[in-house]
């Protein structure tokens, strides 16, 4: 074949062609030879001398197109009217079809001819070009667009509302639609006879289907909506919903296109859900609170694809957790508090975090109402200002780190800290719980009463995680003590006391605290004359303790120091650990048989507050009889010789190392007073940087600002009043609710 | 004997012992730390000179620092050298 | 307050104690103060018995933020300037613990009583010093 153009005889060559084209287009068979020839054709029809016949050939192909489909809708319009969607269906599939061929067979006029006197993408996209009906197509999309007009357009009406009737059909069916294909083809070729456009391709689908469905599906939702509430539960009207939910979507993805699922899913909600919101938020309370687990999970479904659908839904959530936790903590009662405390909150955590888990798809809205609902239950005080939340929460850690019979394995208690960690989180006052913590730390380092060093020391490093290094630090620094009082410990007895050739009548332990490192408090702080039993070994220490360090006085803190006692006027001899000041007594009884009380407070030179909480307990555990029922002056006190305990071994110290009411009032009053020194100096860094600053954008700052605690609005006030006593800030002279920084 | 004491174990806070409560230089108590530091103690310790006066010592190692030609104390203007 | 700098917290200190025991004949606005930590401006009587007496001058402090590591700018300032051997006519002072001699355990109340003193000592109202010289 030359590939030189030549001059054609238009007709002949048509006449061949158009015979071959009607063979193609009805899915003939065509020879190749035949093909081949018909192809170069259509080559030299459009190169062909002297001018190109190329328009000519565009016009009669598409002559002969628009007759070809105008005689199959003819052919159409003869059938059933019943079967008009089959019909129409098998004539597309086999035009469709046979148009992609004669694309091919066009392949030069597509390409030479007719794209390069098309507009750009660009051009049509952005440019401001009429579509013009004149323009030349592509033989591929001229075929769909007489398909278009000639078929689909006379069709249309017929077409759709059988598409709708059957549509119907598979409602009514469950589904099963024996022609899901021929439907879901007629569905497509809406969409086909437009492929060839760059934009818009779906509108004619859109107008032509879509809209009718949805309207006609909306219907349908809102009749089944209103027949299923006015006969079913709430519990079968959401299980109907949620399967015509499913059944829909599945019908979205056999028939419709892809565009098409979201708007029918809209469709479905607002006719069973927005219309129904009202009944379903009545219906949310019992179901939340008898916990009808199906139910809450199928109200989520419903409400859960536009978010502020949720939001009346999670605040019941939220409610029915803070009603159920606050009730069970109301319920606590007797000495265990602490632990009851956390164990509930951490029940009601769990549970509900499970349940968001199963029934909310760990929806991360859910996981914050029930933070908010922790929030408030550990925070709940009934009078706003007990800070009984911190204290249990820190005595809780006591008593997992203390020494005790509870027979805890490592993990155990390693886990039940975790969870303290998990409700310190929530908590408000984080400093208070700090403070209480640190001085429940002390005590237990002090009077040696930690279980595990490891244990402690992982804690610290799990509130050093949750809260900063800030608080941590001063713990550190007690461990550093003990560290250093053992290594001194170990020097003044296996060095120093040797080197000087000393003995000590008792076996001798120090520790020493730094002053001001240690949360000790004021308050048990006595004169006492010390016994001279331990005079030797303390003076022995002191002098050592001179050598090893320059410049340092020691202190000694009786209140905390203590010992062991061994009581040989028994028939068997006991080892009692006890208190320096309850020692003191015992040891005034070696060469007396009775003393009084006042005569012990005089010889000791002890406050009566401490001589009587350490001789009660004395007296309690039968060591010293008592002859009157209360310690008065003159009550006289004796050794029970007859005392008998099956131990050997016991200490008499638990009750005296407790936390008293008195210390615990003491570390919220000083807890308090940081707060309100840290909240002047913010007040003051804020006003400095901002100089004019209005009320309530001062105290949005300050709240910002402060971490570890919420402070009260009126104690924020107070402050700024402090303040403004000071002349470090005055009231603004032309507004009344704005402050300037004086400078 | 009566009773007996097999073992005590002592406890005692310790702070410095120096002429005045407050640090010359910085005029904060001993019992606190010099303003550079944040806590008391052993990281921020007192020292004596062999006049006897008595400082922290990151503040008087600051004055020393400052001064080249004769290091003195602020106290006494004596030629300063550490008491052993 | 807002964590002040070394040098902050010793004049505050400073000021309190200024406040509370303040020697004879001299105060300070400690309100002004308060705002400017770095620059103090003292009032200070002439004594009693001396050349000076009766008459008021105001002593102006400059602290830089090594302070005491640095000596402070002490000068008078105001209309009345003192007529003193030691003390040119723009109210520069002639003292040696304010530039050679300074040590930092020296203070505000120090420097104060220094000057009085060195006022209260004068028998004979003289200016010897002038500028050029200096």
């Amino acid at each position: 074949m030359s590939l030189k153009p030549k001059e054609m005889n238009f007709s002949d060559t048509w006449g061949d062609l158009q015979k071959t084209v009607h063979g193609v287009i009805t899915l003939s068979n065509i020879p190749r030879y035949v093909w081949q020839d018909r192809f170069a054709d259509v080559y030299q029809l459009c190169v062909a001398y002297p001018e190109s016949l190329a328009d000519k050939l565009y016009i009669e192909t598409k002559n002969f197109l628009d007759n070809h489909v105008k005689g199959l809708l003819e052919h159409l319009s003869t059938l059933s009217h019943d079967n008009i969607i089959y019909n129409y269906y098998e004539c597309w599939r086999r035009y469709n079809k046979g148009i992609i061929y004669l694309h091919e067979l066009y392949s030069y006029l597509n390409n030479q001819h007719i794209r390069k006197n098309k507009l750009s993408e660009a051009e049509l996209i952005y440019g401001n070009h009429p579509i013009d009906d004149l323009e030349q197509m592509e033989i591929g999309e001229l075929g769909l667009e007489i398909w278009k007009k000639n078929m689909i357009e006379p069709l249309q009406g017929s077409l759709v509302s059988a598409i709708l009737e059957c549509i119907n059909q598979d409602r009514n069916n469950n589904g099963h639609l024996i022609n899901a294909e021929v439907v879901r083809g007629v569905i497509e070729s809406f969409v086909a006879v437009n492929k060839f456009k760059k934009r818009n391709n779906i509108e004619l689908y859109r107008t032509l289907l879509e809209k009718p469905l949805v309207a006609a599906s909306g219907e349908y939702f809102r009749s089944q909506a209103d027949i299923w509430f006015q006969n079913c539960t709430i519990t079968q009207y959401m299980e109907r919903v949620i399967k015509l939910f499913e059944e829909e979507s599945v019908r979205c993805q056999r028939f419709l296109h892809s565009s098409s699922h979201a708007i029918m899913k809209q469709c479905c909600e607002k006719y069973m859900v927005e219309d129904y919101l009202c009944a379903l938020y009545n219906e949310a309370k019992s179901i939340i609170s008898q916990e009808r687990q199906q139910d809450m999970a199928n109200m989520y479904i419903l409400l859960r694809s536009v978010s502020k659908n949720l939001i009346p839904y999670m605040t019941e959530f939220k409610d029915h957790i803070i009603e159920e936790g606050l009730q069970r903590l109301n319920e606590i009662k007797g000495d265990n508090m602490c632990m009851s405390f956390v164990e509930i909150i951490m029940s009601i955590y769990r549970k509900y975090k499970e349940m968001i888990e199963k029934i909310f798809q760990s929806d991360k809205n859910f996981t914050s109402a029930l933070d908010k609902a922790c929030i408030s239950i550990v925070n709940y005080s009934p009078d706003n200002k007990s800070y009984k939340s911190s204290e249990l929460l820190a005595k809780y850690c006591d008593q997992l780190l203390k020494k005790s019979s509870k027979g805890l394995s490592e993990m155990e208690v390693d886990e039940k800290l975790t969870d303290a960690i998990i409700i310190f989180k929530y908590l408000d006052d984080k400093d208070m719980f700090q403070k209480f913590y640190s001085r429940m730390l002390a005590k237990r380092l002090i009077h040696q009463n930690s279980q595990s060093m490891d244990a402690e020391e992982s804690m610290i490093d799990k509130l050093k995680t949750a809260c900063g290094y800030e608080f941590t630090n001063k713990l550190h620094r007690m461990f550093t003590d003990m560290k250093i009082s053992e290594d001194l410990t170990e020097k003044f007895n296996s060095q120093y006391l040797p080197d000087k050739r000393v003995v000590l009548s008792l076996n001798f332990h120090v520790h020493i605290l730094q002053a001001g490192s240690w949360p000790l408090g004021q308050t048990n702080i006595t004169s006492f004359t010390i016994p001279q039993e331990f005079t030797q070994s303390m003076q022995a220490f002191e002098k050592f303790y001179n050598c090893q360090y320059n410049g340092r006085r020691l202190t000694w803190m009786y209140h905390l120091s203590q010992g062991e006692l061994k009581l040989c006027y028994l028939n068997k001899v006991h080892l009692i650990t006890m208190q320096t000041f309850q020692m003191a007594i015992l040891l005034l009884f070696e060469n007396t048989l009775t003393m009084t009380c006042s005569e012990i407070v005089n010889t000791l030179q002890l406050n009566w507050d401490q001589f009587l909480k350490n001789c009660v307990t004395l007296v309690e555990c039968k060591i010293l009889l008592a002859n009157t029922k209360e310690l008065e002056n003159d009550t006289v006190l004796s050794l029970n010789e007859k005392y008998y305990n099956k131990r050997t071994r016991l200490r008499i110290t638990a009750s005296l190392q407790k936390e008293t009411p008195m210390e615990t009032t003491q570390t919220i009053t000083s807890v308090e007073e940081d707060r309100k020194l840290f909240i002047q100096a913010t007040i003051v860094r804020i006003m400095k940087s901002r100089k004019l600053l209005k009320h309530n954008a001062l105290i949005q700052e300050i709240l910002s600002q402060c971490i570890t605690f919420n402070p009260s609005i009126s104690m924020i006030k107070k402050c700024i009043e402090t303040l403004i006593e000071k002349q470090y800030m005055e009231r603004a002279r032309n507004s009344r609710d704005e402050y300037s920084y004086i400078a | 004997m009566k009773v007996k004491i097999k073992s005590w174990v002592g406890v005692a806070t310790w702070r410095w012992v120096a002429n005045d409560d407050t640090c010359g230089i910085c005029r904060l108590a001993f019992e606190n730390c010099c303003p550079d530091c944040k806590l008391p103690g052993d990281d921020c310790p007192l020292v004596w000179g062999q006049c006897s006066h008595c400082y922290h010592m990151h503040c008087i190692m600051k004055w020393l620092n400052s001064q080249q030609v004769r290091q003195l104390c602020p106290m006494c203007r004596q030629e300063w050298k550490f008491k052993e | 307050m807002a964590s002040p700098s070394p040098s902050e917290r010793r004049l505050q200190k400073e000021l309190s104690s200024l406040m509370k025991d303040p020697p004879p004949g001299v105060s300070v606005d400690a309100n002004a103060v308060y705002q400017h930590l770095n620059l103090w401006n003292v009032h200070m009587k002439g004594a009693d018995g001396t050349l000076y007496q009766g008459e008021d001058f105001q002593l102006q402090f400059r602290f830089s933020s090594k302070y005491p590591f640095d000596s402070p700018e002490v000068t008078f300032v105001g209309d009345n300037i003192p007529i003193h051997p030691h003390v040119y006519s723009n109210g520069h002072i002639c003292l040696s613990i304010l530039t050679d001699d300074w040590s930092p355990a020296l203070s505000v109340q120090s420097v104060c009583l220094s000057i009085i003193s060195m006022l209260s000592s004068c028998k004979e109202k003289a200016s010897t010093l002038s500028i050029e010289k200096h």
